[in-house]
């Protein structure tokens, strides 16, 4: 009838609606009377392990930066790498 | 009636300014006149479970499964100056009646939005209660003043006919018992349409405060169970609670103000015009998350926070619903396609003030929602 998340929130399997851990919303009210008559909430579903593409994501450096170094590596197209140029002559440091 | 003017009650038998309402905000009652519906305008079959079905911040009571079965809707039918009430068609009979069997409609009032009634002081106030009603015949209900923090009771009945009538009820000061300054549910209004033996078989008690007593509460004499026969029918609208001893005008408010009001209580994603779970061909209300550059938690979810359009009572109850109706799921939208019934796999944390959902993964997602706070 509810499960738990991984937070203090509960759902009610029913409809699938959040219900806050707060004394004065009547549902929450109702699941504790529930679980004082002895009844037990199904486990919250486990976090899934972020991938390796998650992991990479989270550490690689910033596109911009990359992008950077990619220009100061001289391997961007002539036209690219002139457009480039032309802004940063246009806002010198 | 003549004007009465003294140093203990001020003006009183005022009934009108300009033949208009008095000045200042005097009706406790929310959504008295019946135009706010946004759970929907009509629902059938009702009559096995209690809770809030059609038009805002009334809640059907029942106590024990009747087999009576009724439709609550909003009609456009009312006394002059009202647009819409409150519509009971009974669609099962119901003779039969159980001990416990009952059916009330309430609406319930915060204890702090009633400190004004002086309630459990020596200086406590006299409410009048008024409100337009009339049915398919005559007919004998009960109306109910229930203390929810003392758990104390007054009642009056009132007469139905087939004509719109206003009735005027002023009920007693309560000297004892203060209600809580909170956020709690401390006082009811009910209107009595049926009750078993359970509640009728004391002794009813004409306008006088008393510890509740259940036997007692619909217990008047040659009282009408709205179950006797197919055909009854209960219309109510203009509901007004003010202090005092006088049943002023009724005192109108914009449709925004009252939508306001209830959104304390109730709200949704939905334009006013579609209930919640609605298949919708469009989805310009729809709440929209746009995918995020840096993910939380190393790139597994993705977080938004939505915040509700007035803050809620409590915490609310939310569901929300993908942009074909299915409940505890959301859309995702790639290159202007929906994928649909998509599971967010982590869910929400509500507050008062707003909710945020989680999901895995990084499409954009969509979803309507509803979050409930009722008393």
């Amino acid at each position: 009838m509810y499960k738990l998340t991984d937070t203090t929130t509960i759902i009610r399997i029913s409809d699938k609606a959040l219900i806050p851990a707060d004394p004065a919303n009547t549902d929450y009210a109702n699941y504790l009377e529930w679980v004082e008559a002895g009844n037990t909430a199904t486990a919250a579903d486990a976090i899934p392990d972020p991938t390796y593409q998650e992991n990479r994501v989270s550490e690689y450096p910033p596109i911009g930066d990359q992008l950077d170094a990619l220009y100061h590596a001289g391997v961007f197209p002539d036209a690219m790498a002139a457009s480039i140029k032309a802004i940063k002559d246009k806002y010198p440091k | 009636m003549s004007l009465i003017l003294d140093g203990t009650s001020g003006i009183t038998n005022l009934t009108s300014i300009n033949g208009g309402q008095l000045a200042g905000r005097r009706n406790i009652v929310i959504n008295g006149a019946m135009n706010v519906a946004q759970r929907s305008a009509s629902t059938t079959g009702l009559g096995a479970a209690s809770g809030y079905f059609t038009l805002d911040r009334y809640r059907i009571g029942t106590n024990a499964a009747s087999a009576g079965r009724f439709t609550m809707a909003q009609v456009a039918d009312g006394p002059a100056g009202f647009a819409n009430c409150l519509k009971l068609t009974v669609t099962t009979a119901d003779t039969s009646i159980a001990a416990g069997e009952r059916l009330i409609i309430t609406q319930r009032f915060e204890g702090q939005d009633l400190q004004q009634l002086q309630k459990g002081t020596a200086t406590a106030k006299q409410v009048t209660v008024s409100f337009y009603v009339k049915g398919n015949a005559n007919a004998l209900y009960v109306c109910e003043l229930f203390d929810s923090d003392n758990l104390r009771s007054i009642t009056q009945s009132f007469a139905v006919t087939t004509d719109w009538n206003r009735i005027e009820l002023t009920f007693a000061a309560d000297t004892s018992d203060p209600l809580n300054d909170d956020n709690g549910n401390s006082l009811e209004i009910n209107f009595w349409l049926h009750g078993g033996s359970t509640f009728t078989g004391g002794t009813f008690a004409v306008n006088t405060w008393n510890d509740y007593t259940e036997a007692n509460r619909y217990a008047v004499a040659d009282r009408t169970s709205i179950f006797d026969a197919t055909s009854r029918t209960f219309f109510l609208t203009g509901i007004q609670m003010e202090i005092g001893t006088v049943a002023t005008d009724f005192e109108s408010r914009s449709y925004a103000e009252e939508l306001t009001l209830c959104h304390r209580y109730y709200e949704k994603s939905y334009p006013s015009t579609h209930k919640a779970g609605t298949n919708l061909a469009h989805n310009q209300d729809a709440v929209h998350m746009q995918s995020v550059a840096t993910l939380e938690d190393g790139g597994s979810r993705m977080r938004m926070s939505k915040d509700f359009k007035v803050s809620k009572r409590a915490a609310p109850t939310v569901v929300y619903y993908d942009m074909v109706s299915a409940a505890g799921r959301v859309s995702t939208i790639s290159d202007d396609t929906f994928a649909n019934g998509v599971n967010p796999a982590v869910d929400g944390v509500v507050g008062t003030e707003r909710f945020m959902m989680q999901m895995n993964g990084e499409s954009p997602f969509l979803f309507h929602y509803t979050a409930e706070a009722e008393l």
